[in-house]
């Protein structure tokens, strides 16, 4: 996406529903374009705590991500109040979080999405024996959404559910909605999970309950 | 399950704060390597400065000329032209690092980007010279990679690997039984896995791999201290885990043993 598309893709958002939570999904985003875009104040943006090793359908995505850089994001998106979301897809990103943690640059809570499924050396088994060995290991004070590509992310969103976590999904983590059967829209995916959440007794945030979740200002 | 237990020594000394760094010298390499041989090791992973070919021919001729260990050059963040340089010395294998490098080294951080169109190549590298490849594998992604290599039909089963725990920087896992267990029962059908632990807990984990069909990777370069404090030369680390399989009824393999389940 050109840096410029940004401002115009923020404001049609704003107007359309003017109360949602805006996340830049920018984690493969060096720190030069994220300065150009950081005045557009999302209420939140990505920052991937490890190297990008993906291989996505058209072309394999790798970015180095060092220690250095994640600071700087940091510092940049404190210094402008966007809320950092950090992407965890192993074990390892969470020693670099600590690290942000020991450096006290990260406010509790800490938001994460743990993402299962992805292909590439990023990958892990979208499997509930590897959510619950990873929820396992999160710091004490996360809020983490989870996201997996694959048909068993209905699987994986329910048991976050009744783990205490959160759900994310959409045309972009999966589109289908059953196998061979394409979501109709978002909404389709999003409602599924509305549905599935009360059964289990947990209710959807508001926007603002979400903020004080996330400890948005 | 193998009976035979395959024992790697990676002999080095580069990582750790305040272990005298010995290895710049090939003698000194070449005999710390051979006591590691003597008290059960097949294979000694080595390295030397990326570039210094002529310290890698010298570090190899050093070792052929004192013991029929195996060796394996540990070059995962080696460019394909270095690997060029220095496979033509012949080594059984070579590391290949099939995920981004993102280590917090005490000498700094190493950062390094591992394309596919670069592992295929390394792959056909190891082909045209009869090199094993030795994956190493930091996380489960690191087996989707492996997998595709599989698929590409580039490599050959048995998968040789090295899973490693409790390294720093992004590629850490955690250097505890839970995580030992759940790594290695997502590793594919036809591996061949060396348990190498960085930590005061190496014991523990080396330990699971010889319980569990698994081998292990132990020496100065990985966690050089036998117990918290207390420094252990290669053929302590080698002696003591030879000892413990062998009570738990595990064989150490020869040189011409190992060669024979890796397929060389």
């Amino acid at each position: 996406m050109q840096l410029d598309s940004w401002e115009p893709f923020t404001n049609a958002v704003r107007e359309a529903c003017p109360e949602i939570l805006i996340q830049f999904g920018i984690a493969a985003m060096g720190l030069p374009g994220r300065k150009k875009i950081v005045h557009l104040k999302p209420d939140m943006a990505s920052i991937a705590l490890g190297s990008h090793d993906f291989a996505f359908v058209d072309a394999d995505l790798l970015v180095e991500h060092s220690r250095q850089e994640i600071e700087d994001q940091v510092r940049l998106f404190n210094d402008n109040g966007v809320h950092p979301e950090f992407e965890c897809f192993n074990l390892g990103h969470l020693w670099n979080l600590e690290w942000l943690l020991e450096k006290d640059l990260v406010k509790n809570p800490v938001v994460l999405t743990i993402f299962f499924g992805w292909p590439g050396g990023f990958w892990s088994p979208a499997t509930l024996k590897e959510l619950l060995h990873r929820i396992e290991h999160l710091p004490k004070n996360s809020v983490f959404s989870v996201s997996a590509a694959g048909l068993s992310n209905v699987a994986l969103e329910t048991v976050s559910i009744i783990q205490g976590g959160h759900v994310r999904v959409g045309t972009e983590d999966e589109p289908y909605y059953t196998k061979g059967v394409l979501a109709e829209d978002n909404a389709q995916l999003v409602s599924r999970m509305v549905r599935i959440s009360k059964e289990l007794g947990r209710e959807p945030a508001t926007v603002e309950e979400t903020k004080q979740i996330l400890g948005l200002n | 399950m193998s009976k035979l237990m395959i024992i790697n020594c990676a002999a080095d000394t580069s990582m750790h704060d305040g272990v005298e760094k010995r290895f710049h010298d090939s003698e000194v390499l070449a005999s710390s390597v051979k006591k590691g041989w003597e008290a059960g090791s097949c294979i000694a992973h080595i390295h030397a400065p990326p570039t210094n070919y002529e310290a890698w021919e010298n570090h190899t001729k050093a070792i052929r000329d004192c013991c029929p260990v195996m060796l394996q050059y540990g070059i995962s963040t080696q460019t394909l032209e270095q690997r060029r340089e220095v496979v033509k010395f012949q080594p059984e294998m070579m590391s290949v690092a099939v995920g981004a490098h993102n280590m917090a080294f005490l000498q700094g951080d190493v950062m390094m980007l591992h394309p596919r169109d670069e592992i295929a190549d390394m792959m056909k590298l190891c082909a045209d010279y009869n090199v094993k490849p030795e994956f190493e594998v930091f996380s489960i992604g690191e087996l989707w990679m492996i997998n595709d290599l599989l698929e590409k039909d580039l490599i050959k089963t048995p998968v040789l690997m090295t899973v490693f725990f409790g390294r720093p920087g992004g590629a850490w896992s955690p250097a505890t039984m839970k995580e030992f267990l759940h790594r290695v029962s997502a590793l594919p059908e036809d591996s061949i896995y060396i348990t190498s632990v960085t930590g005061n807990t190496h014991l523990n984990l080396e330990t699971m791999a010889v319980m569990e069909g698994g081998h292990v990777r132990v020496g100065t370069e990985d966690e050089p201290f036998l117990t918290p404090g207390v420094f252990g030369d290669n053929p302590d680390h080698v002696n003591r885990i030879a000892n413990i399989a062998k009570l738990l009824g595990r064989e150490i393999a020869s040189v011409d043993e190992a060669k024979a389940m890796i397929g060389l």
